[in-house]
């Protein structure tokens, strides 16, 4: 364990970043230093923004989102895949509520008693009609009857060793999957209940000392006292106090006191690195090194999109760099400048739009270079972007892998297009086994800055002595086609059928894009939508989404 | 990562012993030393006794409350718990289908190129009509069309490290729970077209499917002309891949397989298997120390007539592999069942008729646990003591042990509420009204770490001395149990279970929904053990049906 950070993880839906105020400074003014991450559903930008600048993580919370529950029971999803993700990094994890929670201590500062603690209430469930009504709609009459000695626990905070928390939300994701009735309000906590009583999990703990947390609504008022050092319960100083707001004696202290105030000024410094838990490696891990977004405007082509491009990936919860390429002018740099990206200014791309493609690539492989010969940047994977006429709906590196990705533009095949073909056979002969291939877009690539240089060397290398075919609009498609379907590289090349990370809002499609969720296109969350339209229904949607539409309105 | 162990996972439902055999030789005969957990559902007691017996985890398969689907898919449930639960145990993950799989080297001798690897077919999905269709069904025509140039991709082999494989089970247990109440969970197979989509519409960190055939080769669509076997294996296109999916597609491979003595059990390696190696670090928890357990079970003729093989035999088909003590006083044929589930039996003259068995019961099981303390070599971490042997298990006990001392709850009835358990309960201490609200814990069994259990006995035969007398009322002991459990705060937690979450017990009219038909549910949970005087109850033939009994 030595050398892991902890992490807390929580949920913030629909409401202001100013409810995060007393979880937040609170938590600063401990001497906890691991990582915290957000997900958020229906924020405004700013939000996401703030919590970014005081070093939180954060993730939207849609891509787990189920038709069935609402986001308080989804929510378990997200923090077991982010566990998934990233577990190896932490040792312990607090699952938290944050509108009315505060720290007066790190939670992990004493070990954990077992691989899971929960948090105890004083209160039976057969005393507590709300919870007792949960067991009801959940699992019926005589289920709350056989739990009602059982003291309630509240599934607001809950505590464990990364395997202990894993083990905890592999069960309530069993467990909410398997109700055969929606899951609204606070089931979750029914369901929290029901399980932590009837399918024990091994190594928990339901924890009646309060040695972490004390849930207020149950602890009488003479339990509670104030002093210098803080809220005092039972005259002992807990971590951590949940549900304050239920206590008029907290709710007038903890509302009047400036240390759980925030300075409004802060703005985040991209890229946010990590929290590094000591002692600090000899070489940064890839995990420590950040993700870089490259991308090429064009004004004649990217007007007005440089706002919507920036402001989405980053209300998105992309904390890395953003690197853009192109002739900006003062009011574009003050854009870039507002979003954290560093602007690598360029001559005008001269002639006629159809170069501007082909060049895009020529450009971008020099800024890779450059960013590869700069050793204070440290650059794990790169989105290569030859464009900015796109939107993001999720962090576009959550999903990397290894080799090289590439995006499929459709399901329509090289053999179907006269456009594709014609590309294509600039660089090979055209056979019926490459008739049926489908369609890579030249417009983006992912994958380690190595990898994405190696195969930038072999791609200009196919434009060696014909330079002409520069001239052609997006002949570089067919070079790309060539090689990420044919040649033999020594990194995989990896597919991407459309909609899957990138989605091309080009040509019919056929797939449900559908709103019930967030936006979902075919069933799933691409990172980013590409179009060449600024104003269609989807990228419409994108921003109401992202609460963007009002900041990003056309011009 | 370095000391732990690799991990391979599959299902067996519904199928003789037999159809293993080729996994597993072929297993034996690498050099692969993790562990492998199979997932049994409707099998016989004789196959969960050969699995055991080869060294190998059991679990059951319908512990969940997994949505209704077929058990094709609800295994991912299972197996995502089964890491969730061990994930510090382990390095590297396999799931697997066991039918019509061979080994011919350890897949993970080579470090993994990816977090995860799934197996690539050489057949695109819309080429594949069974593949199309399983997609269309769940996702519809437009995603089919969508995904039709995508090579197929096999769900029966997977590979991961443990994160990469936490990755894989959530992302496919979340769309698994999305997609429930639709009839098309039903059908088998449903799962990989749920991959597919995933694994192309939803792609995961740091995951690869391999075109390559670096660790499994899947057959269905592999040509002849690809395949040659030699005294050495099997190669496809030259080569000798680790894993061979799918050998039952080729009629070559089948014929070369059946006659092949590395795919027999007798002719690899004896069994049981050698302990694995290479050692876990001692500080990381480890499967095999959480199966470092004992159950320590107290057997009275007179009362307990019949139900020696059912214990046992539940016990053992529920998967448990670890010690087991049974305290009585035997004859040769009882020595016999004993010996026949591995059981040692502690031999004890006859009890003091004019003594309850219930209260001496405890007596004779504390010099049991003194005993195993004082053995260094076999001494068990976790036990599980029961004054009775009435009883049928549905899982391991000790699957979610925890800290402190662990207490069953008899029903949902008050002491207060409670003549018998009131008298008995006064003799200790006189309650007062909180008291009364009390819930009644049964004597009848405990569990925790043996030195807790041992600390707890010590407690508990404190409140009978100078008062040997209370030994001959029934179950007097129940009384200090509840005084002790309810009372002073012990130095250890005291977690009370309620009634049919780790025990049920069939005594009361508990009013709680009880599944008899499969899988068997109490109050929509699956208690490790059901505890009953009376053996023919529909929910104790219910029991033993469910492990094949």
């Amino acid at each position: 364990m030595s050398g892991k950070k902890n992490l807390i993880m929580g949920l913030w839906s629909r409401l202001p970043f100013e409810g995060l105020e007393r979880f937040i400074a609170s938590l600063r003014r401990t001497t906890f230093d691991g990582d915290v991450c957000v997900f958020v559903d229906e924020v405004p930008a700013v939000t996401v923004r703030s919590l970014m600048a005081h070093g939180v993580m954060v993730e939207r919370a849609s891509r787990f989102a189920l038709s069935q529950m609402n986001y308080q029971g989804s929510r378990y999803y997200s923090y077991l895949d982010f566990l998934g993700r990233r577990g190896d990094e932490y040792a312990n994890v607090m699952i938290s509520d944050l509108r009315d929670v505060l720290f007066q201590a790190d939670p992990f500062a004493t070990e954990l008693p077992a691989d899971l603690v929960f948090a105890q209430e004083r209160c039976r469930l057969g005393d507590c009609p709300t919870n007792r009504s949960w067991i009801i709609q959940a699992y019926g009459e005589a289920m709350a009857d056989n739990l009602r000695h059982c003291m309630v626990s509240c599934s607001g905070t809950t505590f464990g060793t990364v395997r202990g928390m894993q083990q905890y939300l592999t069960l309530m994701i069993n467990e909410l999957a398997g109700r055969p009735i929606p899951i609204v309000g606070g089931m979750d906590q029914g369901i929290h209940n029901y399980l932590i009583r009837m399918r024990p999990v091994r190594n928990a703990y339901c924890d009646p000392t309060d040695s972490i947390v004390a849930t207020m609504a149950y602890t009488p008022d003479d339990a509670i006292s104030i002093d210098q050092r803080g809220v005092l319960i039972d005259g002992r100083l807990v971590p951590v106090i949940h549900q304050w707001d239920r206590k008029e004696v907290l709710r007038e202290y903890i509302e009047a006191a400036s240390q759980f105030r925030l300075s409004p000024e802060a703005a985040p410094h991209y890229p946010i690195m990590p929290r590094r838990a000591a002692p600090q490696p000899p070489e940064p891990i890839a995990a420590d090194r950040p993700d870089a977004v490259l991308c090429l405007y064009h004004r004649e082509r990217d007007a007005d999109w440089l706002e919507p491009f920036l402001a989405t990936l980053r209300t998105v919860g992309f904390p890395g760099r953003i690197h853009c390429l192109g002739a900006f002018d003062p009011n574009e740099l003050a854009v870039l400048a507002r979003h954290g990206a560093v602007a690598h200014g360029i001559d005008p791309i001269g002639g006629d739009l159809d170069h501007v493609d082909n060049l895009a690539h020529v450009h971008m492989s020099r800024v890779l270079d450059q960013l590869a010969a700069d050793a204070s940047v440290a650059v794990d994977q790169v989105l290569v972007m030859a464009t900015m006429r796109a939107g993001f709906l999720r962090d576009p590196f959550l999903s990397k892998t290894i080799g090289l990705s590439v995006f499929c533009e459709g399901p329509a095949r090289i053999g179907d297009s006269d456009y594709n073909s014609f590309r294509l056979q600039q660089f090979t002969e055209l056979d019926d086994v490459w008739r049926q291939r489908p369609v890579v877009a030249s417009s983006v690539l992912r994958g380690r800055l190595d990898v994405v240089r190696a195969y930038y060397r072999k791609l200009l290398a196919e434009f060696i002595g014909r330079t002409q075919l520069l001239e052609m609009h997006n002949m570089i498609q067919g070079a790309f086609n060539k090689l990420c379907q044919g040649e033999d590289f020594d990194f995989p090349v990896i597919l991407h059928p459309n909609a899957a990370e990138v989605y091309f809002e080009i040509g019919p499609q056929n797939l449900t894009i559908d709103m019930r969720l967030g936006v979902r296109i075919g069933g799933t969350v691409p990172a980013v939508v590409v179009s060449p339209y600024r104003e269609t229904p989807l990228m419409d949607m994108l921003r109401g989404s992202l609460h963007l539409s009002s900041v990003m309105a056309p011009n | 990562m370095s000391g732990r162990k690799n991990l391979v996972m599959g299902l067996w439902a519904r199928s003789p012993f037999e159809g293993l055999e080729q996994f597993l030789a072929s297993l034996w005969h690498t050099s692969f030393h993790g562990d492998v957990c199979v997932f049994v559902d409707e099998v016989a007691p004789a196959l969960v006794a050969a699995l055991l017996n080869h060294g190998i985890i059991v679990e059951r398969l319908d512990r969940l409350a997994v949505p209704r689907m077929h058990d094709q898919s609800s295994r991912y449930f299972n197996y995502l718990d089964f890491l969730a639960r061990h994930n510090e145990s382990y390095a590297n993950v396999m799931i697997a289908d066991l039918r019509d799989l061979i080994f011919q080297s350890d897949p993970f001798e080579k470090p993994l190129p990816a977090d995860i690897v799934f197996a690539q077919e050489r057949c695109t999905l819309g080429d594949s009509a069974v593949n199309q269709r399983c997609v269309e069904e769940i996702y519809g025509q437009a995603i089919a069309h969508h995904l039709r140039d995508c090579p197929v991709s096999c769900s029966g082999t997977t590979f991961g490290t443990v994160p990469g494989m936490l990755r894989y089970l959530t992302a496919m247990t979340t769309e698994l729970a999305s997609l429930a109440g639709r009839d098309v969970l039903m059908g088998r197979g449903i799962d990989q077209g749920i991959h597919n989509f995933l694994i192309r519409m939803r792609p995961m960190l740091n995951a690869w499917c391999d075109p390559t055939d670096s660790i499994v080769a899947t057959m269905y669509y592999v040509p002849e002309t690809a395949v040659q076997l030699t005294p050495g294996g099997v190669l496809v296109d030259g080569r000798a891949v680790p894993v061979v999916h799918q050998w039952d597609r080729h009629p070559r491979l089948i014929e070369f397989i059946r006659n092949s003595p590395q795919f027999r059990l007798e002719a690899t390696r004896p069994a049981p298997r050698p302990a694995p190696k290479p050692q876990p670090n001692e500080a990381e928890p480890d499967v095999a120390a959480a199966r470092k357990a004992a159950v320590v079970a107290f057997y009275h003729r007179s009362r307990d007539a019949d139900w020696l093989t059912p214990f046992l035999g539940s016990l053992r088909c529920a998967g448990y592999a670890g010690g087991l003590h049974c305290v009585g006083a035997f004859d040769a044929t009882e020595l016999a069942v004993l010996a026949r589930h591995g059981c040692i039996a502690h031999q004890i003259d006859a009890p003091d008729p004019s003594l309850s068995v219930e209260n001496v019961a405890h007596l004779f099981i504390s010099r049991v646990l003194d005993e195993l303390a004082a053995d260094g070599a076999s001494r068990p971490d976790q036990v599980l003591v029961m004054d009775t042997v009435r009883a049928g298990f549905l899982r391991d006990p000790f699957q979610s042990g925890t800290i402190g001392l662990s207490v069953f709850q008899e029903t949902a009835t008050r002491v207060g509420d409670d003549e018998y358990n009131l008298q008995r309960l006064v003799q200790f201490v006189k309650p007062d009204a909180d008291a009364l609200q009390h819930p009644i814990i049964s004597s009848s069994l405990l569990r925790g770490r043996l030195d807790i259990v041992r600390g707890f006995y010590r407690k508990l035969f404190v409140e009978f001395v100078g008062r040997a007398e209370l030994l001959r009322i029934p179950q007097m002991m129940q009384g200090a149990v509840n005084k002790l459990c309810h009372g002073t705060p012990l130095d250890v937690p005291v977690i009370l279970h309620p009634n049919g979450a780790e025990a049920y017990f069939e005594i009361w009219e508990a009013g709680l929904p009880v599944r008899l038909e499969p899988p068997v549910r109490v109050a929509g949970a699956v208690p490790f053990v059901v505890l009953n005087p009376v053996r023919e109850t529909e929910l104790m033939q219910a029991v033993r049906a469910r492990v094949g009994l």
